[in-house]
């Protein structure tokens, strides 16, 4: 009876025993010190054009014949115009768990971010 | 002779009494047996921790949960049915106490498998055990592409993991509750000063309003929390009620957590109730016997 009470105790023991074999402590900060995001002089067409390509303006999404909330950032006066308004700095910085959260499959990651912000605050030039 | 006669009835209605005593004695070890408590909650998860119950040997569960966007949102968005995350799970009872799991879910895009141990079953008659207690253990791949795809990057990022002991009582026929300590850990969290591993408490209670109709809440305090300052994310509370329909059991509910898996649900429920952050949601699951029973 005190075996089979040991098994059942023992089985979490050893499962967290191997979980914690696949343990780390790290941090973004500490494991890529030396990821530099230059926001300097944002470009439009080097450096906005090409993140809003990837993760925003393709068909399905802000994009194609029918692009979602009638917002199609394949031009620039569209995204000069949430860039204005704020929704662009507003809607890329909700939380994860926010479904108001863009692009919907998951937030930009901090160097994309500050970048957009810098190219806001720049005045989202067409440059 | 007579004497004789007496002698050997006398001895056989004492060896007939003894062997009426062993007998009684069975009988009464048979009305001593061990009476394990059942249906402590309907489902394997009260709302959205995880209960007692496990798949019975043998058994498959699928689980369908939904949680939609906020109600606050307004008519527009048809007060949040228009935005839904989604969970598909499969639970498989190896043995009547070890549960083995998989799920996908949508909200970060994450791959779960997961193991729960009945390590003790609440009990009366022959062997008193006042509670139940369960261990959940769960790993999480976070699938979202890389936010640099340029840097070095690990597959150990991804993984997250919990562990919780359940500790569940059913007090009478009409009410349970759980008490559930959780432990957390993230492989990689964004600045130093986040902590990598989280502790909280939780407690989940279910009050049975008719056979097939009860209420059930939950709230999970975070002792140890991910970001110590400033932080964005709060303790996650959840109502709902579990309708039982044959096969299957429907649990509704309202709850400020958007994620349906133990270090999202915890660790990083964004939403207040107080700012109208609630997500109306469901699980439904569905039960297939596949295995020898």
């Amino acid at each position: 009876m005190i075996k089979k009470h040991f098994f059942w105790m023992g089985l979490p023991i050893l499962l967290i025993a191997f979980s914690m074999s696949g343990c780390y402590y790290d941090n973004v900060d500490e494991l890529y010190p030396n990821t530099n995001c230059d926001t300097t002089d944002v470009s439009y067409a080097q450096q906005i054009r090409p993140l809003l390509d990837q993760n925003c303006s393709f068909s399905g999404c802000h994009g194609g014949p029918s692009p979602a909330a009638l917002l199609d950032l394949n031009e620039y006066s569209e995204v000069k115009k949430i860039a204005d308004n704020g929704q662009f700095e507003s809607r890329i910085n909700r939380e994860v768990s926010d479904p108001q959260l863009m692009p919907p499959a998951g937030k930009l990651g901090p160097c994309q971010i500050e970048t957009i912000e810098a190219w806001i605050g720049q005045g989202a030039l067409e440059n | 002779m007579k004497r004789i006669l007496l002698l050997a009835l006398a001895l056989g209605t004492i060896q007939s009494v003894v062997a009426q005593d062993d007998l009684l004695d069975f009988l009464g070890e048979e009305e001593e047996s061990i009476n394990y408590t059942s249906a402590t909650f309907k489902d394997s998860r009260v709302i959205n921790v995880q209960s007692n119950e496990t798949a019975a040997k043998g058994v498959l569960r699928f689980v369908i949960s939904h949680r939609f966007g906020r109600l606050s949102d307004g008519a527009y968005e048809l007060f949040g049915l228009d935005n839904a995350t989604i969970r598909l799970g499969l639970d498989y009872g190896i043995t009547d106490r070890i549960q083995v799991g998989i799920a996908r879910s949508s909200f970060e895009k994450t791959y779960e498998g997961n193991l729960k141990v009945k390590l003790l079953r609440q009990s009366s008659g022959g062997k008193e055990v006042p509670v139940s207690l369960t261990w959940y253990s769960g790993m999480y791949i976070n699938g979202l592409r890389w936010e640099d795809p340029e840097r070095e990057n690990y597959f150990t990022s991804r993984l997250s993991y919990a562990h919780q002991l359940i500790v569940t009582r059913k007090f009478s026929k009409s009410f349970s509750l759980a008490f559930v300590p959780s432990y957390l850990h993230d492989n990689l969290v964004r600045t130093a000063e986040m902590n990598n591993d989280q502790l909280a408490l939780g407690l989940g209670g279910r009050v049975k309003l008719t056979n097939r109709l009860s209420l059930n809440a939950e709230y999970h305090y975070r002792i140890i929390k991910r970001v110590e300052q400033d932080d964005p994310y709060n303790n996650s509370f959840s109502i709902g009620v579990d309708i039982e329909t044959g096969g299957h059991v429907f649990q509704l509910h309202v709850t400020n957590s958007r994620g349906m898996f133990e270090t999202a649900y915890i660790g990083e429920t964004a939403g207040r109730w107080v700012d109208g952050d609630i997500y109306f949601g469901f699980n439904i699951s569905r039960v297939f016997t596949v295995g020898k029973r």
